[in-house]
């Protein structure tokens, strides 16, 4: 049995419904439940069959390291601009028309604005502008392709892909703990958003600006107390399941390097030799 | 099966630590990234958003700091929020320095025996530092920078601008957001005592 195929599946729905929860609203809290596990469910299909280009979740890993180094590192901002137009391409080929359409006119805007507005009308404002218009261009790449990663390596590949990079226990288990725990933060924040209302509290927006020690000691001391709750479920129930033990465990992801990875890896190579080579080209 | 805890620190991070390292380390994350996010609205709220997720923050990682009594908890945690950071798009360096932080305060933790109020608050004052991680891009590799400013709008307006962005603003906001860190940790003392120690949820 292997760690992250015990924990992506669920835990006993026991466990889930907080105090607050089960004081105030039972029924939304399963319905969440079902919802975060047939999404679960979808992200795995997903990056089983992805429609067109299939990368390797390690490529994909590796991918997120290095389009971080060149473009938050000190390259050229033209590398900036070839990155974008790869992770534009990676988009598409994925088939993911509307994130490739965000992502394309952002950063279309945002390096014009930095190449254009200053050479139009020179002023400290406009240079102002231009140098927020420049900032915006690195990190929107780099979160740009973190959004496409995120969205296209479900949770199980993660793990898989950790597991095959004998990454250590005690950080995987962790992080795919955290992976699986993060849904279930919202869930319990809005399970005590609604105990709250119930009583006549009043959370929301406005509450947390008119009182915000007051109201974060509301919501945060049942949700530590409902999470310290599930993460002892969490934990026997994992251990129920093997994962205490110390055995290499083995997974049911098929990792493969195939074409998808040949066409990352070549790109990749030619933005590293344009990091090196391309000192020297300003827009 | 309860939250009760053994008395004596292990050394050792046994199954159970590791889920406690996860869920707490989700909740933290979450606070962390809800704060940054206020930064949408302005550069001003994302001050606001950190200031205020630190203090939240502050009683999630002291009352971690009395659920886990083990040397690495802290660094596992600081690695996994690095790993994160990375993963939302952030700039790697987060990673090293977040673990670090992590390691530097579980050697605090640990020098207070696991059970000194002073020392756990220190160590979260300090484990704040990480804050800097992500907008260390604005100080590093500045040469390379001023050339792209200058090639848009010139010498002097780049002269200018790199003057106005100077990154001191940012690290001595950081330095604030440490001792409200400190201040955020106390808190969450006082919130443990109220709320978790009666109702014996941490020993």
């Amino acid at each position: 049995m292997s760690a992250e195929a015990t924990l992506s599946e669920a835990v006993p729905p026991t466990s889930t419904p907080t105090e607050a929860a089960s004081a105030a609203a039972s029924s939304p809290a399963p319905s969440a439940m079902q919802r975060a596990s047939t999404a679960n469910a979808g992200t795995l299909q997903a990056g089983a069959a992805a429609s067109g280009l299939s990368v390797d979740p390690r490529t994909s890993i590796a991918l997120l390291v290095l389009v971080n180094i060149l473009v938050l590192g000190g390259g050229p901002f033209i590398l900036t601009l070839a990155t974008a137009a790869f992770v534009a391409v990676l988009y598409l080929l994925c088939g993911r028309w509307r994130g490739a359409l965000k992502f394309s006119v952002f950063i279309l805007v945002c390096a014009t604005v930095f190449l254009v507005l200053p050479r139009l009308v020179a002023n400290p404002v406009t240079a102002l502008v231009a140098v927020a218009a420049y900032w915006f261009t690195r990190f929107g790449v780099s979160c740009g392709y973190a959004a496409f990663f995120i969205a296209t390596t479900g949770p199980a590949q993660i793990a898989a892909a950790l597991v095959t990079l004998r990454f250590p226990r005690s950080v995987v288990v962790p992080l795919i703990v955290v992976i699986r725990f993060i849904p279930t933060v919202g869930q319990e924040l809005r399970a005590i958003n609604d105990a709250m209302l119930l009583r006549g509290i009043r959370p929301g927006a406005l509450g947390a600006i008119m009182h915000p020690i007051r109201s974060s000691e509301f919501i945060l001391v049942p949700l530590l107390a409902a999470s310290s709750r599930i993460a002892d479920d969490l934990s026997a129930s994992s251990m129920l399941r093997g994962l205490g033990t110390h055995r290499h465990p083995t997974t049911i992801e098929a990792l493969t390097f195939g074409t998808g990875d040949i066409f990352v890896c070549i790109c990749s190579l030619l933005l590293i030799a344009l990091r090196i080579f391309g000192g020297g080209i300003i827009l | 099966m309860t939250s009760q805890q053994d008395n004596t620190s292990r050394l050792t991070l046994g199954t159970r630590d590791l889920v406690n390292i996860g869920v707490f380390t989700a909740i933290y994350y979450f606070v962390t990234f809800l704060g940054g996010m206020m930064g949408i609205i302005s550069p001003i709220g994302m001050f606001a958003g950190f200031t205020l997720s630190t203090i939240i923050g502050g009683t999630v990682i002291m009352l971690f700091m009395a659920k886990t009594h083990v040397m690495g908890a802290m660094t596992i945690l600081g690695l996994i929020i690095g790993i994160l950071m990375l993963a939302t798009g952030h700039f790697w360096g987060t990673v090293p320095l977040c673990a670090g932080l992590g390691f530097v305060a579980d050697l605090i933790v640990r020098a207070g025996h696991y059970r000194s109020r002073g020392h756990n608050i220190a160590a979260y004052g300090l484990f704040q530092l990480w804050l800097i991680g992500p907008f260390a891009p604005l100080f590093i590799n500045t040469t390379a920078y001023y050339e792209d400013m200058r090639g848009s709008m010139g010498a002097t307006y780049a002269n200018q601008m790199s003057q106005i962005f100077t990154p001191w603003v940012v690290a001595a906001f950081i330095v604030i957001l440490c001792f409200v860190g400190l201040l955020g940790a106390w808190i969450g003392t006082k919130l443990i005592d109220r709320h978790f120690a009666k109702a014996g949820m941490v020993s």
